[in-house]
């Protein structure tokens, strides 16, 4: 009886440390600035093709009318837009416009906690007024990135605001860490995490990924398909290693991704399968998005070395303005500062 | 390498410590760290948060149901409701609209949705991808029920169904009869209001996917042999109603 006892109390002692350590450590916030940058350019991006065929998507009547989507099944408890409450073809203009003005500020980073609370609320209003099947991966990711990047300090970098701060404290050098960093990235890789289960389980539930043909049938659908990749008929043996590789990557992409061991093999794998989704089969947006989520998971030691390290070789090479040679030199000391850690 | 101390204030002059990642890092405590009760709350809006995420992607069962009817408004107004299903859980042939346009002094014209010569870039011709596919799919779940209904009515239904039963499957087929009505009528709507035509008539296209084996025989995947018509949507008019909407499966 008393193994079983300091069994659960052992359990819930170290459950209680594991979830402390994991959810609130503080982090430097270098990986969640960069995943606003990109995030933030696909949203703008995102929005900017909308503006293409605006009134036939939005507007009051178009291709989902509200008729339309009111017959549609299930709840829509919860739902809400601000579309819905714009009849006018001027006033759509008008507020896309805004809406495209905050996406371009999020991405630079001006004001960017109030910029990215609005640049969330813009992507998940204009998923609500379409019906979510004329939607698809994309706006899946778009929404998860935009609502984590809310939570932390995703301007602290690579921002206007971190210039501004810089200019007005006469300071060079990079933030402390913080727990709310970490707590936004956790929040990605873990949602990360659940997207690769519930794909792989889907894809469970057909026959052609573990029967191996399911490459083929993505392959060879002229409607996706944005490079030939017919020869691959040739290749059958090929054709069930890559499907079912792909399948068995999803699956245990939950499991993998958290050992630093497997970690880089996880993500290689990232970038070839989404990669590959992106220049054969004509969703660029999508397979960035998901390497954008992906990139959740790589240390920001690592990206603040790589980032950093570029820029000071760029601005040594004579581009740089005053300015930018006073922000260098602050750049060259803590690199040198990371590089003898 | 400097040890994370408990007095220390953030001091943005000051390069992150060496434990700068997460994982590296002890147990915070001091400035940084956030509050016994400030965790505490965020770690049950955290379990409220993940529970809805997975609970919105978790394939329908009766138990998933009743759960998700307490996280719906929050699914729904977080725009959580993703089910992950990418190309699960099998690639299957694209669907597509065909639709012909009738004028009042000119030749009629014929159009495909999505069409990759029109919709650029390519992140609009998906859009209009996902909107063909989602007809298909309204399309397809009446006409399924549409079957059974006849089969039932029929007899020949291995069903066997209470005459309570009959009418809760003759009122499903009616609800999905109207609501693939009301996408069809809305995209006859847009197409009407876009060309100035006088009446439009749609059609469902399935295009096959070849197997191996074809393509090695010289089939292309743009053989015309490929495209077979699956549903005639019927034919509308600007007008709400439609002149004549009988679906002809």
């Amino acid at each position: 009886m008393r193994i079983i006892v300091d069994y659960f109390r052992k359990l819930y002692r170290s459950s209680f440390t594991g979830w402390s350590r994991f959810w609130f450590t503080p982090s430097d916030p270098t990986t969640l600035c960069l995943i606003r940058v990109l995030a933030g350019s696909l949203l703008l991006y995102t929005h900017l093709v909308w503006s293409l065929d605006l009134q036939s998507f939005f507007g009051p009547k178009g291709w989902v009318s509200p008729e339309a989507l009111a017959a549609m099944p299930g709840s829509r408890v919860g739902v809400w837009s601000h579309l819905f409450w714009i009849h006018s073809p001027t006033v759509l203009w008008i507020s896309h416009i805004a809406a495209l003005a905050v996406l371009l500020l999020f991405i630079l980073g001006f004001m960017t906690r109030v910029m990215a609370v609005l640049a969330y609320l813009i992507t998940v209003s204009y998923a609500n007024r379409l019906i979510p099947q004329a939607l698809f991966g994309l706006d899946d990711i778009n929404a998860m990135l935009s609502m984590y990047l809310m939570l932390g300090p995703c301007g602290a970098k690579y921002s206007i605001d971190a210039w501004l701060r810089r200019r007005r404290a006469g300071e060079g050098g990079p933030l402390s860490p913080t727990v709310s960093a970490n707590f936004a990235i956790r929040l990605i890789q873990v949602h990360m995490c659940v997207i690769y289960f519930f794909s792989a389980l889907g894809k469970l539930a057909g026959g052609t990924w573990l029967g191996g043909q399911a490459l083929w049938l993505a392959a060879a659908n002229l409607e996706y398909q944005s490079v030939d990749l017919t020869w691959l008929a040739g290749w059958p043996r090929l054709i069930n290693a890559l499907t079912i590789s792909a399948v068995l990557w999803e699956l245990f992409y939950p499991v993998l991704i958290w050992p630093r061991l497997t970690r880089p093999l996880m993500l290689a794998m990232a970038v070839l399968v989404h990669g590959g989704i992106a220049i054969f089969l004509g969703m660029q947006t999508f397979g960035l998005a998901m390497l954008i989520g992906n990139l959740a998971f790589v240390r920001p030691d690592f990206l603040r070395n790589m980032i950093e390290r570029k820029q000071i070789t760029a601005t040594g090479a004579g581009q740089g303005s005053g300015d930018n040679s006073l922000t260098t030199k602050a750049r060259k000391h803590e690199v040198e500062k990371t590089r003898q850690d | 390498m400097k040890k994370m101390t408990t007095a220390r204030k953030p001091d943005s002059s000051r390069r992150p410590p060496a434990a700068s990642n997460a994982e590296d890092s002890p147990l915070p405590t001091g400035a940084q760290a956030w509050s016994g009760r400030k965790r505490f709350v965020v770690s049950v809006l955290v379990l409220l948060h993940l529970s809805a995420v997975i609970i919105a992607a978790t394939p329908p069962s009766d138990l998933a149901q009743d759960v998700s009817m307490a996280f719906r408004p929050y699914i729904n107004a977080a725009d959580l409701s993703h089910g992950y299903r990418f190309f699960a859980p099998d690639p299957g042939p694209s669907h597509l609209v065909r639709y012909r346009l009738e004028y009042e002094n000119k030749p009629a014209e014929e159009g495909t949705l999505p069409n990759l010569n029109v919709h650029w870039p390519r992140l609009l011709y998906h859009r209009y991808f996902m909107l063909s596919e989602h007809l298909f799919d309204q399309y397809r779940i009446w006409h399924e029920e549409a079957e059974l209904q006849k089969e039932i009515q029929e007899g020949h239904s291995e069903l066997e169904l209470s005459p309570a039963e009959q009418t809760v499957e003759a009122n499903a087929t009616t609800r999905d009869e109207s609501m693939y009505r009301a996408m069809a009528q809305s995209y006859a709507d847009e197409l009407l209001r876009r060309t100035g035509a006088k009446r439009v008539s749609l059609k469902l296209i399935v295009h096959a996917i070849p197997t191996p084996n074809d393509v090695l025989h010289g089939r292309r995947l743009d053989d015309k042999s490929s495209y077979r018509a699956i549903g005639d949507l019927g034919t509308f008019t600007a007008t709400p109603l439609a002149l004549s909407s009988e679906a002809k499966p």
